[in-house]
């Protein structure tokens, strides 16, 4: 028997990874500024923020790096540059691992020129052309035609970039209904993204670049 | 910058492979197997591990390990010390409580000693207060008529057609990167027919395991590729497999050893019926 499928049950979240449990039982302070943050992971799928217990779901992009889903709240780890980025609904908070240790900030404009198509699963895509000033061109599968979305950009290390592309997804598009954000850490050596389609319902994705 | 131009190394097939999974470090196993051999693991970090027949002094290894999805996992690693070389796979399957392991040796064929030769043994995950599943991974044939597309890297798909209990066979369209990169070696032989056995995991995900058998029958020293085995965990339902290569690639006119993990992104394609239904010249 033919064991292909199109994916209709998993729609734009077909090709996410298996979730990684690296950092199961594992706990760090957030350093940022004077302030400082706890994030613990008390098991597969409970973490808790500042003390306050929610459901989270993590991806792995390269070793050491973790993008995680915690609600409305993605972070991502850089264990081995002792880096992290939480973005909350209210902002970006840039923290470092260690005590004094070194935080990222935004790059808005060091993916400028890169214009790259991300397959999330079977006919279902988006494409993205980053410019400069902070902004992109976004389109969803099928095609509906180029817009210019806001767009952020944190450098994380060689080759890997959180990009945050916002603006809506259009109707009928392969984006689950009321995407309004596409959170997505790209590693342009591999050539692969994990991150979140926000709006419609918060989806976890995975997938790989045409370029 | 314009990422197009990341000064990213060659990769062939292991450009779209997934981090390695290191998860399992700090878990001990027992399993139980069928072939009356049973195996102890010890998973000691994100890399190394302790494995043992048991009764048997534990030894170290090296191991490489990806998720097919949330619970079951590929740990692999090559035998240190061990001349001419060897490989286990463990298809360690956490939901089921079941393991396959394959062992591959080289150079037990005396006429074509880079072939590799592979051993198939099923088994069960002793867990506490648990008792052992009766029930087995097996080899099937139930992904016959199986037409898929591979997406290896941002450039070369291939295009495999699983459909013998023995055999597969694989194609790819001319604006695939594989008609440049791996196309020389087919076209001086009779089919791409090749060695094969498939293993059911569980609903939708499969091991599939193919040996470069006759491409190193035929072409010998005459082609780069000396005997690879290549083992996929193959999930249909996310369509996408992670694996490893096990065998000799020639390189500079010596044999080299061959290893390499792998991933890749699948759609369903349709393929030309003459192709599909055109007879294997390898078998009677």
């Amino acid at each position: 028997m033919n064991q292909t499928n199109i994916g209709e049950k998993y729609g734009v979240s077909q090709y996410r990874f298996p979730h990684c449990y690296d950092l199961k039982a594992s706990a760090f302070t957030l350093y940022c500024g004077a302030d400082a943050r706890t994030l613990e992971f008390r098991g597969k799928t409970a973490a808790a923020l500042d003390g306050a217990e929610r459901a989270y779901e993590c991806l792995k992009i390269e070793q050491d790096i973790y993008f995680i889903l915690l609600g409305d709240t993605a972070a991502v780890l850089d264990l081995k540059e002792k880096t992290a980025v939480l973005s909350e609904p209210g902002g970006y908070v840039f923290a470092s691992l260690e005590k004094g240790g070194k935080t990222l900030c935004f790059t808005d404009d060091a993916m400028d020129g890169t214009r790259v198509r991300w397959v999330f699963g079977v006919g279902r895509y988006t494409d993205h052309a980053y410019l400069s000033g902070g902004k992109a061109l976004a389109d969803w599968a099928p095609g509906f035609g180029e817009t210019e979305q806001a767009m952020r950009c944190v450098h994380i290390r060689d080759g890997i970039y959180l990009a945050d592309v916002r603006g809506k997804a259009p109707e009928g598009s392969c984006a689950p209904r009321g995407t309004d954000r596409l959170l997505l850490l790209e590693d342009y050596d591999h050539m692969l993204a994990v991150g979140c389609a926000m709006g419609g319902g918060n989806v976890l994705v995975s997938g790989y670049a045409k370029i | 910058m314009n990422l197009k131009n990341y000064p990213r190394p060659f990769y062939a097939i292991n450009q779209f492979c997934q981090p390695q999974c290191t998860e399992l470090a700090g878990r001990s196993f027992y399993f139980d197997m069928d072939g009356g051999y049973d195996y102890e693991l010890k998973v000691l970090t994100g890399d190394t591990c302790e494995w043992n027949i048991a009764g048997e002094e534990p030894k170290k290894a090296v191991y490489e390990c990806l998720k097919g999805d949330d619970t079951t996992y590929m740990f692999d690693f090559d035998i240190v010390g061990a001349e001419p070389r060897q490989n286990f796979f463990f298809c360690i399957d956490l939901e089921q409580s079941l393991v396959t392991l394959v062992r591959c040796y080289i150079g037990r064929n005396p006429k074509f000693p880079l072939l590799v030769a592979s051993e198939y043994d099923f088994g069960a995950i002793r867990v506490e207060g648990q008792p052992l599943p009766k029930k087995r991974h097996c080899l099937t044939g139930e992904m016959m008529g199986t037409t898929v597309e591979w997406h290896w890297n941002i450039t070369m798909f291939t295009q495999h057609n699983y459909y013998s209990p023995a055999y597969y066979r694989i194609t790819w369209p001319q604006y695939s990167s594989a008609e440049g990169s791996i196309s020389p070696n087919f076209e001086v032989l009779a089919a791409s027919d090749e060695i094969s056995q498939y293993v059911k995991i569980k609903d939708k995900m499969y091991l599939y395991c193919l040996t470069e058998e006759m491409m190193e029958r035929e072409l010998g020293d005459s082609s780069p590729f000396r005997s690879n085995n290549m083992i996929f965990l193959q999930n249909y339902d996310r369509m996408y497999h992670v694996g490893r290569t096990f065998g000799s690639i020639m390189m500079d006119g010596k044999v080299v050893p061959c290893r390499t993990m792998f991933g890749s992104f699948g759609n369903p394609v349709r393929l030309e019926y003459n192709w599909l239904t055109a007879e294997n010249p390898f078998t009677v």
